[in-house]
């Protein structure tokens, strides 16, 4: 059981995200080290001025971003039980709206901050990250449901498109200007613990629903996807602004489809339940374009299969107007489809699949069918599938989508590693849905997470080593030299699969990617990305040449007044009096561990090494002592 | 050339910042609600506006909006009322304006926190107006912050010389709304203020006034300026009595419809080169015969500040500039123009308190001189706080400057 087998409320709208790009491998790989959080050689030399102005040169599409994400728009458009939605109710048409985090420090009941993406490698594409302080229903004078909590979600079931039809998908797009991203689809998950300080209205029916039965479940989960993404400024243009000197920001806008649910105890906070059915490219189509995943869980009870569907079909034509979110045109027509399923390599049709490519959008993307005795047993014996259908549904035309046999689900998929430190990861590892009932066999893959230019080999080894729960040390080797790819394995008991732990331990400071494959399966695999931070150690400096505003500056803040604009337009950070001696109380607060979980984290970027923050933190306190007493 | 601006200022459409109520869902103004979006002191100064509807709000907009707080601000003030206009005289009389009769707030934010009074205490200019810049420290941060603001720094730190090499002078003022609001609740005592726990709320029509002076020489064509007599402490301590003239001013105000404040800032059109439309060819703050200066740099008194533009006036408030400086023909205030005018295009989204400001960057080249690239009014005053870092004070750095009883 899942929000996919429970009471729902759907709902649809704009979304924005707001990165600085400017440590983009695509327009500065060479400009910035990523991994340190420093000017790269090439740039640490040249004055402020001059650093700022290769910059402004070369500032990738968004060199102003403040990494400002929230929905736009977004509104409630049903609700209601498995296969029972309803549109019409008092919460239809109410906004949704990811809320930043409290305060840590005061009582103030009203966030100060959005939530805010941050790319875990800004050099890579596979892994971003939401960090929230909360969830509203209803606008700020009359909200109808209101939580705060800090939590996170995860880029699942990245998508993107053929854009050149060469089997090659990539983060561009076919339709829209430069820099595109128009045919990006991914998929996030966020869950909010049920807490007697959630703030809702009993008198609404439907949100009342909701709380009653997050009260004996964990909480709600809110899983919404993201797609038809494009900047408001053309790239030409967004250089014409910075040409300008404007320090015009120039957000992603996209479409989300949602569903806000229950969240049972055994789940995951970030990862979509249900059985995994990835797309299978293009139908054999060209003009069809990507096909996403779809999310799948039966409820034998009510004998429903709900599917979650928003991402199983992606709309053929993106928006006339950039910034015009206001309505939605259909996704591709698959023509008759129907769920199958996969036994030994015959394909069966089970069920067919009442899509509506019109109006998908309205029921948050979910589809669900009511199966018989016989067909659930189908259904438990083998990999689903989407199939398309000749029209008297009984003859399958092609396959859409197929299930991951063995499912990987685990809330690590973006790890901060500190210098010698361990990190304990965890999987739930299943089959069909269920227990495993077989021990496998898993393959531990390092590669790149992003593009590092060759002036940054340092980081092409591992960067961190597995060792099993026991401690026993997972051996390593080289896969593949020119694409600093490494490969181990490991043993999984199936009396482990449900709860599967591996420790990673810090090796060295560096950006990788870390995929796990069940060995023998077509297409189980799951991956993290991993960030180990420098271990920088000032220890060894006399204090008197530590503590010092060029030294402080040149190794901690002068990266973050160079690179992101967004950070200096809160506090000039190359602004020695202001820095060191006016706001420095602010400083010390944000960079403390009381902000690590919130939307207030400084710097937003959560690429400053613990060596770097003492360093910082240790230097404020130097120059302003405490008053005594 | 005055009574033509009258007419036209009593019939020039007033656009509320109070009625941006979202991206997408913009209200139409009704007189009633109109009349409540500007406070006492600003509507006293508009004889008779007559509001009309806005829907789909602009820069246009809000940059005309920017020059009606301007001219009522500017507005011959009332010789014993605090914040009220003279409405017998025309703008561009002689005398104190409007926003020279709000509290400044070194008289707000007193002496161990002491009570500053009645709202109206102090004022009185029948026998003549006289500002006074004082070197004395305020309080920046905290009571043992290494550094303090004085009347020659910029908001983020540095002072800016002019051409003569002398000091430009700074002064800050709020309006009744906010004074009342400050009054009632003590908050001009730092141990009342330390001690709340949650953010402050400032009441709508919270105004605030940031104004910049340069001390008149006989380089300057006075008649130019917007002068006043000042007593400036000087670098050395001693007391100069001499004239001082306008050459920048913010003018920020909180309505219910942009909870994060609009922005307006102005500047003489003399202050830099390069300025669309002008014909100047010497300036306060640029000498542009010179080879060897450094843009933008803070230098030692005496030594001139090169400064120059960094992200230059935007159409639309250029076009506002023409109409309104045109208006004000045959006045000093036609020599002052808007630079940018910053308002909350997404003011009430519960995901996006910071209100998306617009434009994204926003700086005066007389007060936020060394940070022009990065200026972001909204942005940076998002972060203002009491002293002990516990609460924000609602987009008002002066509640730093508050001091304790105890």
């Amino acid at each position: 059981m899942s929000y996919l087998n429970n009471y729902r409320i759907n709902f649809w709208g704009g979304i924005s995200t707001n990165p600085c790009t400017a440590n983009n491998d695509d327009v500065n790989d060479y400009y910035v080290d990523p991994v340190k959080a420093m000017l790269s050689p090439c740039l640490i030399s040249k004055t402020d001025e001059d650093a700022v102005k290769v910059l402004e040169s070369n500032p990738g599409w968004n060199y102003f971003g403040d990494y400002v994400t929230k929905f736009s728009n977004a509104k409630i458009s049903s609700f209601g039980e498995p296969n029972a939605p309803e549109t019409a109710g008092g919460i239809i048409g109410q906004g949704v709206y990811m809320l930043g985090s409290l305060n840590p420090i005061n009582t103030t009941p009203n966030p100060k901050g959005s939530p805010i993406l941050v790319d875990m490698d800004s050099t890579g594409t596979s892994c971003t990250q939401i960090l929230v302080g909360g969830l509203q229903i209803g606008g700020t004078n009359s909200p109808i449901l209101r939580i705060n909590e800090d939590t996170r979600c995860y880029t699942r079931s990245l998508q993107t498109v053929d854009a050149d039809g060469d089997g090659a998908f990539q983060m561009k797009s076919v339709n829209i200007d430069p820099p595109g991203f128009g045919m990006a689809n991914t998929s996030w998950q966020l869950s909010f613990k049920y807490s007697a300080d959630w703030v809702y209205d009993a008198d609404n029916a439907q949100i009342s629903a909701l709380v009653e039965k997050a009260k004996a479940a964990k909480g709600i989960t809110m899983v919404f996807t993201q797609f038809e993404v494009m900047t408001i400024f053309s790239r030409e243009a967004i250089l014409q602004e910075y040409a300008d000197k404007k320090g015009t920001m120039n957000p992603v806008l996209g479409y989300t489809i949602g569903s806000i649910g229950i969240w049972e105890e055994d789940e995951s906070d970030t990862c979509l339940p249900g059985r995994l059915l990835k797309g299978l490219s293009t139908m054999g189509d060209p003009s069809m374009l990507s096909l996403c995943d779809t999310y799948a869980q039966l409820d034998e009870t009510t004998k429903i299969l709900s599917l979650n569907m928003a991402s199983t079909f992606i709309k053929p034509a993106p928006r006339a107007k950039r910034e015009d979110l206001s309505s939605m045109s259909p996704s591709v027509d698959p023509g008759p489809i129907a769920i199958a399923v996969d036994v030994a390599g015959t394909a069966e049709i089970v069920a067919s699949i009442p899509y509506d490519p019109t109006n998908y959008y309205l029921y948050g993307g979910m589809v669900d069918i009511l199966l018989t005795a016989d067909q659930i047993t189908k259904i438990k014996s083998g990999d689903l599938l989407i199939v398309q259908t000749e029209t008297n549904g009984t003859i399958i035309k092609n396959n859409v989508s197929k299930e991951q046999t063995y499912r990987f689900i685990s809330d690590n998929r973006g790890e901060y590693i500190d210098p010698n430190s361990t990190n304990e990861l965890e999987f739930n590892i299943t089959k069909w849905g269920q227990p495993v009932t077989e021990d496998l066999t898993l393959d531990i893959v390092f590669s790149d997470s992003g593009q590092l230019s060759a002036q940054f080999d340092q980081y092409t080894e591992m960067n961190v080593g597995f060792s099993t729960s026991d401690g026993t040390k997972i051996p390593f080797s080289v896969l593949n030299a020119a694409n600093h790819s490494y490969t181990g394995s490991t043993t999984v008991k199936a009396s482990d699969a449900a709860a599967f732990k591996l420790n990673a331990e810090w090796v060295q400071a560096g950006l990788k990617q870390v995929s796990l494959i069940v060995r023998g399966a077509s297409n189980a695999n799951y991956y993290m990305v991993m960030r180990t931070y420098c271990d920088d150690d000032y220890s060894g400096i006399p204090d008197d040449q530590k503590f010092t505003w060029d030294f402080v500056y040149k190794e901690v803040l002068r990266y973050y007044y160079i690179v992101f604009p967004a950070m200096s337009t809160h506090l000039p950070l190359n602004n020695e009096k202001l820095i060191s001696k006016q706001v420095y109380g602010a400083v010390l607060e944000r960079v403390s561990d009381e902000y690590k979980n919130t939307t207030l984290l400084m710097p937003m970027t959560r690429d400053m090494s613990p060596g770097k923050t003492k360093l910082l933190t240790d230097y404020l306190n130097y120059i302003n002592p405490k008053e005594p007493g | 050339m005055k009574n033509t601006i009258a007419v036209l200022f009593c019939a020039a459409a007033l656009y509320s910042c109070g009625d941006v109520s979202s991206d997408s869902q913009v209200e139409e103004v009704t007189d009633e609600k109109e009349k409540v979006q500007l406070s006492d002191e600003v509507k006293s100064a508009l004889p008779d506006v007559a509001p009309v509807g806005a829907t789909n709000l602009t820069q246009a907009d809000f940059d005309e909006y920017a020059w009606l707080m301007f001219v009522a601000m500017n507005w011959p003030a009332s010789e014993t009322e605090r914040g009220m206009p003279d409405l017998l005289k025309q703008i561009g009389d002689p005398g104190a304006v409007v926003w020279q009769s709000l509290r400044t707030s070194e008289s707000v934010f007193q002496a161990n926190g002491a009570d500053p009074g009645n709202w109206n205490a102090g004022w009185d200019t029948r026998g003549g107006y006289k500002m006074a810049f004082k070197s004395s420290d305020i309080s920046k941060v905290s009571a043992v912050a290494a550094e303090h603001l004085k009347s020659i720094d910029q908001a983020v730190g540095g002072s800016l010389n002019d051409q003569d090499g002398n000091y430009t002078y700074y002064q800050k003022f709020m309006n009744k709304t906010e004074y009342t609001y400050v009054h009632d609740k003590k908050y001009y005592d730092k141990s009342i203020l330390n001690a709340e726990t949650s953010d402050l709320i400032l009441p709508n029509q919270s105004m605030e006034v940031k104004s910049s002076w340069k001390i008149m020489t006989a380089k300057d064509t006075q008649s130019e300026f917007f002068t006043t007599p000042a007593i400036v402490e000087q670098p050395d301590g001693t007391s100069l009595d001499t004239i001082v003239g306008l050459v920048g001013l913010h003018i920020t105000m909180k309505t219910p419809g942009a909870p994060q404040w609009v922005w307006a800032t102005f500047e003489h059109k003399n202050n830099v080169p390069g300025d669309p439309g002008s014909t100047a060819t010497s300036f306060s703050y640029n000498n542009p015969d010179c080879d060897t200066c450094t843009d933008n740099q803070a230098m030692p008194i005496s030594v001139p500040t090169q400064v120059t533009r960094y992200t230059p006036i935007e159409p639309d408030a250029v076009a506002a500039n023409s109409k309104w400086q045109g208006l004000l023909t045959g006045t000093v205030f036609e020599n002052y123009q808007l630079i940018t005018m910053q308002w909350p295009s997404d003011p009430n989204d519960p995901g996006n308190p910071g209100g998306s400001p617009t434009p994204n960057i926003s700086a005066n080249t007389t007060m936020e001189t060394y940070i022009q690239r990065v200026s972001n009014c909204m942005t940076c005053h998002n972060s203002a706080g009491t002293t002990n870092g516990i609460i924000k004070t609602d987009y008002s750095f002066l509640f730093l400057e508050a001091q304790s009883s105890k």
